[in-house]
């Protein structure tokens, strides 16, 4: 084991892991009552250089959903508020019943934990397994119907490396003169944003599928500050082109 | 239509969190005495403190700690109490040793009694410990101060507030003047004080601890039991059919929500037959022994787990524990 926080919802439990899970600890951490300085310091170094790019390149319960993201509906903007739910209610949850009550339902932790534990001899076919199971299958069948449905709607630990999306260093940024308004970057994006007017949302995990997919070149991914809310390619923030369709609508 | 559903799932998600309740456990209270070697001169007084450490989920009642030593040795109060300390709640308590002025020259020692209650659902338990203390008595010695007994400090949470309002002013510049400057600033000197000040604190090796203990109810692989432990009567049976001495060893850490029901029922088991003794051992404290038992796995200290002392098969958790302990005991159907 290291002293690493990895910034991907992965179970500690794991045997195969060395990475410490951020939510796992900073549930650890409440119940402790410890001031959270390496926790928060980590989280925010993590949020400041790619914020949910660890959503997109890093999470092992990420790759999980990809694999299996059939349907690429629109996202609902509403519900992907739920993961800033399931993060307070953790907190709250830790603090106010001094367990880590979300590792006892995390579909990570079924995966990584309770299955593997459970051909060790160590884990047996109890309630807690069931319980383990049966949010694993939900999870799972949210996944097949809705692509991302976990890193969309109920992630907590995405729901904190969101809130640094739009001042992280890796970001999507716009060439709003080669964007044509076609609208195939929001066919290809997993998380079921508009990427060509949604560019910097809270949702977006800078996979980079729709910068593949933007036959014109209008869409990056660049790793700096994103200072003055315009880039060199003349991007700009969202609210401020005329263009622009109304949000939650097509292109 | 779809909107809603997802919605109702998100909030249901919130709620089943809030709503799984884990109910009571743990019964040990961790106490640290500061310092453990006292100086003073005859006629002389020396505070001590006693941090007191709740590491369960249960609420330890009556805590009471007193001295005993030789003659011309006393504390003043005579006994420090602390009526109820909370689930996971730290407290301090303090004392201050008296010398007599005839007390000759010497080192000397002395015990503080702790005693203690808890409650599993109906069955209560009184706990007595002893925290040793060494007085040395000097003519030159000069007199301490009186112990402090403040608990944790709140301040302590001044400077996450003071930064969380700095970052917030730095939001708004954001927000409302489109400056992102002061934020970057803002957001990198969390992150240089936030590392800093906690590897300072050693809150990195805090984390790694936290991540190297498996207990098995923590992340689900089974459920922590709360009531304290029944042994049936075909168990009393098999176990006063014990032909051996047997010694167990039982690995727990304090935190860990599954222990205290294996620590009461290998206590009730060696109630029944003098042949069988344990010991409990804190896998924090002692990794080596753990290792050395077969009770790390991938890495990973797994508690509770209980061995017998001349090794073996490992019983790791609570599930079916009675049936599996009188296995390793040999007495098994």
């Amino acid at each position: 084991m290291t002293h690493l926080i990895f910034p991907g919802l992965h179970c500690y439990a794991c045997p195969l892991s060395v990475t410490i899970c951020p939510i796992g600890l900073m549930q650890n951490l409440v119940i402790y009552g410890t001031v959270p300085y390496f926790l928060v310091g980590t989280l925010v170094a993590y949020g400041l250089f790619a914020g949910r790019g660890f959503c997109g390149w890093f999470c092992p319960f990420g790759f999980l959903n990809d694999l299996l993201s059939f349907r690429k509906v629109r996202i609902q903007r509403v519900a992907s508020f739920g993961k800033f739910v399931v993060l307070i209610g953790t907190i709250l949850a830790a603090w106010g019943f001094a367990d880590t009550i979300f590792c006892k339902l995390c579909p990570a932790a079924s995966i990584e934990a309770s299955i593997p534990y459970l051909f060790m001899g160590i884990a047996q076919v109890n309630r807690p397994f069931l319980i383990h199971m049966g949010t694993l299958a939900g999870t799972l069948v949210g996944m097949v119907l809705i692509a991302r449905f976990w890193c969309r709607y109920l992630c907590p630990m995405g729901a904190i490396l969101a809130l640094f999306n739009r001042v992280s260093f890796l970001h999507l940024s716009l060439d709003r003169r080669a964007c044509s308004q076609c609208g195939v970057c929001g066919e290809v994006c997993p998380m079921g944003l508009e990427p060509h007017t949604e560019y910097d949302d809270h949702n977006c995990i800078k996979c980079g599928a729709c910068t593949e997919a933007c036959s014109l070149g209008a869409l990056h991914l660049r790793l700096s500050p994103q200072v003055g809310g315009k880039d060199r390619q003349g991007s700009r923030q969202p609210g401020t082109d005329p263009g622009r369709p109304a949000r939650g609508g097509s292109a | 239509m779809n909107q809603r559903w997802v919605a109702l799932a998100s909030v249901l998600v919130a709620v089943l969190l809030v709503a799984v309740a884990a109910a009571a456990q743990g019964p040990i209270l961790t106490f640290t005495v500061d310092p453990t070697t006292v100086t003073l001169p005859p006629g002389g007084t020396a505070g001590i403190e006693i941090a007191v450490q709740n590491g369960s989920v249960y609420t330890a009642d009556d805590i009471a700690i007193s001295a005993s030593g030789p003659d011309g040795l006393s504390t003043t109060p005579p006994e420090a109490d602390l009526k109820v300390l909370d689930p996971f709640q730290d407290d301090r308590l303090g004392l201050t040793l008296v010398a007599a002025d005839g007390l000759a020259p010497g080192t000397y020692d002395v015990d503080l009694q702790v005693v203690y209650t808890y409650c599993i659902d109906v069955s209560c338990f009184q706990i007595v410990d002893t925290l040793p203390v060494t007085v040395v008595v000097e003519a030159g010695a000069v007199s301490g101060h009186a112990p402090s007994t403040a608990g944790p400090s709140p301040w302590r949470w001044g400077i996450p507030l003071a930064a969380v309002v700095v970052l917030l002013v730095a939001v708004g510049l954001w927000i409302f003047m489109r400056l992102r400057v002061p934020l970057y600033v803002v957001l990198g000197l969390v992150v240089i004080g936030g590392l800093g000040y906690g590897v300072a604190l050693r809150q990195q090796e805090q984390a790694q601890g936290i991540a190297s203990v498996l207990c098995t109810s923590c992340v689900g692989i089974e459920e922590a039991r709360h009531e304290a432990p029944t042994l049936s009567t075909a168990t009393v049976a098999a176990l006063e059919g014990l032909r051996e001495d047997v010694h167990l060893i039982v690995f727990y850490a304090p935190w860990c929500h599954s222990c205290p029901f294996a620590e009461e029922m290998v206590k009730e088991m060696a109630a029944v037959t003098p042949r069988l003794t344990f010991e409990f051992v804190n896998v924090e404290d002692n990794r080596s022994l753990a290792a050395a038992n077969g009770v790390i796995v991938s890495e990973r200290t797994v508690v509770p787990a209980i061995v017998r002392s001349e090794g073996g098969e490992v019983v790791f958790g609570i599930e079916n524990l009675q049936a599996r302990l009188l296995t390793l005991l040999g007495v098994g159907p």
